[in-house]
């Protein structure tokens, strides 16, 4: 194998920096790649390999944004990054919609979770409210 | 394609949110950010803080392009400036907390040099100031801007060969060698350094 100059080293050292920086933020492919591993507990050489995808082509995608699965142009945005790694259309937009259905149920069941907290202190604070002997009441009958 | 008309595309395809922009932009980008934050810092070449100063003003500016005014200057040098900008920063930063861990460093230098008079000197040892005293004596007594180079290297407490090898530009040679010749250049500049201080001690009693 041939040895990577200094320079190389360097320019590499930087993009990981970099990829690292993006798996965690979801603006970019690569925190769906990540979350992706995470869900399917599987390693970086099994996605790549599932994306039909070069280790190089994986770093390339994941610094590209998000599409969003919102959006109208979702399916062309990723045909576009798959294009752009290269690596398999198919694949690629079946690991993002994976992560981001499991996204959103995972926020919706904090949302969920949240509501549920609330209306139970509300329940709980009405109830105390209502209660025919209330801490301050209870408080005064006390000698 | 032109530099400039390579530089309006990218930001136009950004600001458009095309997908793939942001890893075009680093392909291009980040070898000549390295190449010159690397030549206005040489002393900091491969230092987390010009790392991390080119990271984030990387995805500083893929997160916001807006930030970036084409009409005053061009892509390539807005992105330099701007992690030239978060390197001294973070630079600034990084001394301020160093010179509060200076009383430390310098007694353990001292200790290095075996030096009981300068340790026991507070007016040379203390925060920040101080240090700019203690560097202006030295830059009285050392003429040679590279031992001047490695003494300040010292007195930040660094530790690392390769950087001391880069000032010496000996980084090619083979590591132990570099080891052994920054050794040599330490082991003069600490002789030096005692000679200086046994002459601080005898004004100090004249």
């Amino acid at each position: 194998m041939q040895k990577k100059s200094p320079e190389i080293k360097r320019i590499d050292q930087i993009h990981r920096k970099l990829i690292d920086r993006a798996t965690d933020d979801p603006f970019f492919v690569g925190w769906a790649l990540a979350k992706y591993l995470q869900i399917q507990a599987i390693n970086l050489a099994d996605l790549a390999s599932g994306l039909k995808c070069a280790p190089e082509g994986i770093d390339r995608v994941a610094l590209c944004l998000l599409p969003d699965h919102k959006k109208v142009t979702f399916a062309a945005d990723v045909q576009k990054i798959a294009a752009f790694g290269p690596c398999n259309c198919e694949a690629l937009l079946h690991v993002i919609r994976t992560v981001m259905s499991v996204h959103v149920m995972q926020e919706t069941a904090a949302d969920s979770l949240g509501g549920f907290l609330m209306a139970a202190r509300d329940h709980i604070e009405a109830s105390t409210e209502n209660s025919p002997i209330s801490p301050k009441e209870k408080k005064d009958d006390l000698p | 394609m032109s530099e400039k008309h390579w530089d309006q595309k990218i930001h136009e395809r950004l600001l458009t949110g095309e997908v793939t922009a942001p890893s075009e932009l680093v392909d291009v980008v980040l070898p000549l950010l390295i190449k010159e934050l690397e030549r206005k810092n040489p002393r900091f070449r491969d230092s987390e803080l010009l790392n991390d100063a080119i990271t984030d003003a990387l995805i500083s500016y893929i997160k916001a392009p807006l930030q970036f005014d084409r009409v005053r200057l061009p892509l390539t040098k807005y992105l330099i400036m701007s992690a030239q900008c978060d390197f001294q920063n973070a630079l600034a930063k990084e001394k301020r907390r160093k010179s509060r861990e200076f009383t430390v460093e310098n007694v353990e230098l001292l200790e290095d040099v075996g030096n009981k008079d300068l340790r026991g000197n507070q007016e040379i040892l203390g925060p920040d100031p101080e240090r700019e005293r203690i560097l202006q004596h030295l830059r009285d007594r050392f003429k040679n801007p590279k031992d001047l180079q490695l003494l300040e290297l010292i007195l930040d407490g660094e530790r690392a060969t390769e950087t001391f090898a880069r000032i010496l530009e000996i980084e090619n040679l083979p590591f132990g060698d570099q080891q052994r010749a920054v050794k040599r250049h330490k082991d003069r500049l600490k002789k030096r350094l005692e000679r200086y201080a046994k002459e601080i001690a005898r004004d100090k009693k004249n």
